[in-house]
């Protein structure tokens, strides 16, 4: 698959956008469907024919392909939460008024917090450096390292089915973990725009 | 115990792996030794970041599933440059529910966005044909609830158009315009949004309707610029409600205000977002949209 050029993407150039649009449908819907949003296939589909639409107009604010990507997924996310918000909102019982935050839905959709994610347009670009800060960071891990925190963080397994699915012990899980972890900040140090992010989850 | 010892130990923790006679221990290590501390933080920040970015980071590798070969063609047909026509809406294929989210910001921004452009341009003109309607261009996004609309992005996007009248609009409803337009004071139709513009030597105008208002706004401008400004902001009010929402189903015994005190909402916020205005009861079923800040 040949990868569009942004300027064609910014022009508005159907052929490029044709070719983008199979690049960022299955970013779009691979994110609707991940652990924490996890819609049903036919609404994560419906999520990313709308993310898709919203894009084409999002290219002028990105200075890579690779940063519409990562916007693909944060956008993808807020309308994925919006979708959930909706969808639990219309299965909820009349008279009562929890919040949303704290919905039981009637769908089989998971609980969601939702209080921090309803990200403007501007904030959608913002959470999407970070995004793809992330994915560098990963990137540059190697072997042993990398499939551990694949394992933790992406597949959310605990220590032992890790240690199960890449044949190692529990205790060389953590001693590859903790090597992961330390490696963040060293990256982020790297990119001075990320680093304001380091440390915010911790407060 | 070594410092590869407690950062293994700090990984137990902070993936709920550690025992509580663990948990103990490393607690105790961080209060005898800052420097340890100090790793356990950083190491709990970027537990954090990797928490939540993680699955989402993955996802920019994704490569499946394709895209439905109906939906792509579609997507392409609607890539047009910076035009929207009342035939290629009626051709799209959206379905009501598409066009109620999809199309909100070309049935709110747009028009937003041209009465600041128009302003911004009616500010950038001061001294072509000896108009004195305006001297200094706002600096600063107009702010109306919580929405923004940053003049940055739309600057480019604004063309001069209609001969010698005049008439600046921007080019993402320009070709509309202009296509549809046979007489000056024809209106701008094209299926999203009313708009209906002119400046001449000595008078601006701006009329803006969506098709949710039964009446159009409409102001005469006046010549200075602070007062201009006032006047914009005061025109937007029917459309200032946040653009962040969630559609929800109309059920029985609903109110404006229940929804908006169930969903976070206002209801003067949900009034104009649905054309409601006047309206006594809401119709069960109906599917509205939810303006939300949070």
């Amino acid at each position: 698959m040949e990868e569009p050029t942004l300027n064609d993407l910014v022009n508005k150039d159907q052929s490029a956008w044709r070719e983008a649009f199979k690049i960022l449908y299955p970013i779009a819907y691979r994110t609707a469907k991940s652990p924490r949003l996890n819609l049903s296939d036919a609404d994560a589909e419906e999520v990313a024919a709308q993310v898709l639409r919203e894009i084409v107009d999002c290219a002028v604010k990105v200075s890579s392909l690779d940063g519409l990507k990562a916007l693909t997924v944060t956008v993808s996310k807020r309308r994925s939460i919006s979708k959930l918000r909706m969808l639990t909102a219309g299965s909820r019982g009349r008279g009562v008024t929890d919040s949303i935050d704290e919905s039981k839905d009637k769908e089989g959709y998971s609980e969601i917090q939702v209080s921090d994610e309803a990200l403007t347009p501007d904030q959608d670009l913002e959470k999407s450096e970070l995004i793809k800060g992330v994915r560098d960071f990963i990137d540059t891990l190697e072997g042993n390292v990398r499939d551990v925190v694949a394992c933790i963080y992406v597949e959310g397994l605990t220590y032992k089915e890790s240690a199960q699915k890449l044949d190692m012990t529990t205790s060389n899980i953590g001693v590859y973990l903790s090597r992961g972890l330390q490696r963040l900040k060293k990256e982020f140090e790297k990119k001075p725009d990320l680093m304001k992010y380091f440390g915010e989850l911790a407060r | 115990m070594t410092e590869e010892e407690f950062s293994e130990l700090s990984a137990k923790v902070l993936t709920n792996e550690a025992t509580e006679e663990e948990r103990s221990k490393h607690l105790s290590v961080c209060k005898e030794n800052q420097s340890y501390k100090e790793t356990f933080e950083d190491m709990k920040s970027a537990a954090g970041l990797l928490t939540e970015n993680a699955p989402l980071a993955e996802s920019m590798n994704s490569k499946d599933p394709e895209i439905p070969e109906f939906l792509l063609e579609q997507l392409v047909d609607e890539v047009k440059p910076q035009s929207i026509s009342t035939s290629d809406k009626e051709t799209s294929g959206s379905t009501p529910e598409e066009n109620n989210t999809v199309s909100f910001w070309a049935k709110v921004a747009i028009p937003i966005a041209a009465v600041l452009a128009i302003a911004f341009y009616i500010n950038q003109d001061s001294g072509e044909g000896g108009n004195s309607i305006a001297q200094n261009a706002p600096d600063e996004p107009y702010v109306v609830a919580s929405l923004e609309v940053e003049f940055g992005r739309w600057n480019e996007q604004i063309v001069r158009g209609g001969d010698d009248k005049k008439d600046w609009v921007p080019e993402t409803i320009g070709s509309a315009f202009y296509e549809n337009k046979t007489e000056r004071n024809e209106w701008l139709d094209n299926s999203s949004e009313k708009i209906r513009i002119w400046i001449d030597e000595d008078e601006a105008k701006i009329m803006i309707q969506l098709p949710s208002q039964k009446e159009a706004s409409m102001i005469d401008l006046v010549l200075e610029p602070d007062k201009q400004k006032e006047q914009l902001v005061e025109l937007m009010k029917p459309f200032s409600f946040p653009k962040n929402g969630v559609m929800y189903p109309v059920q029985a015994g609903d109110t404006l205000q229940s929804i908006a005190e169930e969903l976070k909402s206002k209801p003067e916020w949900i009034e104009p977002a649905n054309g409601l205005s006047g309206e006594g009861t809401l119709q069960q079923g109906r599917e509205l949209f939810i303006p939300q800040v949070d």
